[in-house]
């Protein structure tokens, strides 16, 4: 199994398959248009993502590495959150920091499946809740004017609770 | 919503009124059964995720507590109804915390039967909550209730659903179901939102229901300028806000309407009108929504409304790119559509059960709609026979896929005009119930199986004068179906029963309810010889 190695921004330093590598979109397109697929000596930095993250990150790909590709429904939009596979739960019970930590690595080094469950998992967070409770739990500061607030939240009364 | 007065009917029958719900209406489409089939209408928008917002319910109050002894969920609803719980108000002692308690939950297993409740002492209030993904049916029930009982029972005294319930206990009873949430110990006081890119918010509300885009809307700028982002409101489904929504509100929703596709505003009536005659203003709200989303609009379905009238109709007509078009039931009186706006080329499923459709206005929707896949005209009075329609399909819709007249030519007289289905070579599901040509002289039927190898669901509901002679041929040939129904079959014997379950490989549904000719040991014997095949015989349901 050909293997290349992925430098974290805080300088370690992780052989991993090339296989697993692939399944970021980002690396996939680099290793093939840049060649570097049977050279094992190179080592690919990545500035945006550190240690734990990175880890983590291969944690994911190396558990989901048979998964099928994911074909989107053109004809409904997938707005489901429930299921979310009993593995990837335990994986993202994690802190805030590490979540949005890792929707940004799999952003950046753009996992599909990944980002996919992360995102699901933050907007799971957010439904159920009030504006209030969705600021309180996320440290959002309301930047509204009492009267915009108002005007706001009249204009979003649609399905809310009243 | 819905009070209920004990007296209105005896606390031992209420659970038998309740579940066995529905004889004449779902018969048709079997509960959970019509997943699948075409009948089944795909969710425009996947429903909440959150299952305390969850406002498919229905409230039963009692004036005074009631006992119940046993009480079986059929098993056409058990996937219907997903949760019921009683409530026992101490009116004596109203500072005492009330207690809700679970008394049924939909089984997660294959097994097909449900478990019975046990005793579950006194209740004053039940609920019954929906899952949503079952949305029609729910609404079928809702009918059904309404229609039954309340209307009977003077005087009617109902409300609207009180919201605070699920606040209050719900969740101290189900808090093990509570999305995990762990503290945030190390990175307290940060708001992680900042550090993402905006197309990663994009992504994150897409799984967010409407209540809670709109609430995100409200949080801060920012998140005010993403939420309320057009692209989340392209594909609306109304169907599961219908006790809150009124002109207002959809007037508000409507500015977020940008590049529609979908809508569904299923039994959207206001429901403090819900019982009366109109709904406020409904119509000149929808009326803007079309106008500025004809072209756009795939999909529309405006089941159980009071609010399409001609007019809308009109404009429904005009809109070029529509797909799939359900309008079962809905009140306006006469169907007089303007047909020189006939716009729409590109339906594939028309679904006009119960409305007052004539020929005149159906046939030039049929004709301007090559690829249409699906047809429902259950219980349209108003057509004649189906000779003209069925020409008009031969010639134009010929990849038509589901037919369904259930109810519609009851005062069929010509056995073969239904010959003609034979011409439909893809034709999958084919419901004739309530249409049996009287006499029933040649053998369209078997024609019809015969030539149509990819028939999987034939429903002949009635044909009441049918003997063994003339089904065993067709059963016969009929290999490719997995639901038959022969239900009020008076005529035929158990060697019907013996050649579908024998002859027919990958039948699931056999529907023989009275079928008086059957006997019930032989429909046991047969039951527990092929359990892979559920057969509804008499009355399965035990209270």
């Amino acid at each position: 199994m050909p293997q290349i190695k992925l430098q974290s921004s805080d300088g370690e330093v992780f052989p991993i398959d090339v296989e697993i590598a692939k399944m970021s979109t980002t690396l996939k397109t680099m290793l093939e248009d840049l060649g570097m697929e049977d050279d094992d000596d190179e080592i690919v930095p990545l500035p945006n993502v550190n240690a734990a993250i990175l880890r983590k990150v291969l944690e994911w790909c190396t558990a989901h590495r048979h998964d099928p590709p994911i074909v989107d429904d053109p004809n409904i939009l997938d707005t489901r959150t429930n299921n979310i596979t009993c593995w990837d739960a335990e994986f993202l019970k994690v802190d805030q920091g590490t979540l949005f930590e890792l929707i940004l690595a799999a952003n950046y080094l753009d996992i599909r499946g990944l980002l996919d469950v992360a995102c699901k998992s933050v907007a799971t967070l957010i439904s159920g809740k009030t504006p209030e409770d969705i600021r309180k739990t996320f440290n959002i500061k309301n930047d509204f004017t009492p009267e915009e607030e108002e005007e706001i939240r009249k204009e979003n009364e649609c399905c809310a609770e009243k | 919503m819905v009070h209920y007065y004990p007296y209105s009917f005896s606390s031992s029958d209420f659970p038998k009124y309740v579940l066995a719900v529905n004889e004449t209406i779902t018969d048709k489409n079997y509960g959970a059964w019509a997943q699948g089939t075409f009948i089944a209408q795909k969710p425009y928008r996947h429903p909440d995720t959150d299952p305390f917002s969850s406002h498919d319910f229905l409230h039963i109050e009692f004036k005074r507590s009631i006992k119940m002894s046993q009480l079986l969920v059929d098993p056409r609803w058990k996937k219907v109804i997903y949760r019921m719980w009683g409530f026992r108000r101490n009116k004596e002692k109203p500072n005492r915390s009330p207690v809700w308690k679970l008394l049924y939950v939909a089984p997660q297993s294959k097994e097909f039967a449900t478990r019975p409740i046990k005793y579950f002492g006194s209740v004053t209030e039940i609920r019954f909550e929906f899952n949503r993904n079952f949305g029609i049916q729910c609404y079928e029930l809702i009918n059904f209730m309404n229609g039954e009982l309340v209307f009977s029972i003077p005087p009617l005294d109902y409300d609207i659903p009180k919201n605070n319930w699920m606040k209050d206990e719900v969740p101290k009873l189900m808090s093990n179901m509570d999305p995990q949430e762990k503290p945030n110990t190390k990175s307290k006081g940060k708001n992680f939102f900042e550090t993402l890119p905006t197309e990663a918010m994009y992504k994150i509300f897409n799984y967010l229901d409407l209540v809670s885009l709109s609430r995100c809307a409200q949080v801060n700028k920012r998140w005010n300028r993403i939420a309320s982002d057009p692209l989340f409101y392209r594909d609306i489904d109304l169907k599961m806000y219908w006790t809150k929504l009124n002109s207002t509100t959809l007037k508000l929703l409507m500015k977020k309407f940008n590049r529609l596709r979908k809508l569904d505003m299923t039994v959207c009536n206001n429901p403090i009108n819900y019982f009366g005659l109109f709904s406020e203003h409904f119509d000149i709200v929808l009326k803007r929504i079309l106008q500025k989303s004809r072209k756009t609009l795939t999909h529309l379905c405006l089941n159980h409304t009071r609010f399409v009238n001609s007019e809308i109709l009109d404009m429904i007509v005009a809109c070029p790119n529509l797909q799939e078009l359900r309008l079962q039931r809905p009140s306006v009186c006469s169907w007089t559509v303007d047909l020189s706006n006939l716009a729409m080329t590109k339906l594939k499923t028309l679904d006009v059960s119960r409305a007052r459709i004539t020929e005149e206005e159906l046939i030039p929707i049929l004709k301007n709609n090559p690829n249409l896949e699906y047809l429902s005209i259950d219980g349209c009075s108003q057509l004649g026979g189906p000779g003209r329609i069925l020409e008009t399909i031969v010639t134009y819709n010929r990849n038509l896929k589901a037919w369904s007249s259930w109810q519609t030519f009851q005062n069929q007289d010509n056995a073969q005009i239904y010959e003609d289905f034979g011409e439909l070579l893809h034709l999958e599901e084919l419901d004739l119930g309530f249409c049996e040509p009287r006499p029933y002289t040649n053998t369209c039927l078997e024609i019809i199986v015969l030539r149509c190898e990819k028939l999987k669901r034939l429903g002949l509901t009635n044909w009441n004068l049918m003997t063994d002679e003339q089904l065993l041929p067709i059963l016969k040939e009929a290999k490719g179906l997995t639901q038959l129904n022969l239900a009020h079959m008076p005529k035929i014997s158990a060697s019907v029963l013996s050649q579908a379950v024998t002859s027919i490989p990958n039948l699931c549904l056999l529907d023989i309810r009275h079928c008086v000719g059957i006997n019930k040991k032989i429909v046991e014997e047969y039951k527990k010889q092929y359990p892979n095949i559920n057969i509804f015989h008499q009355k399965y349901l035990h209270v």
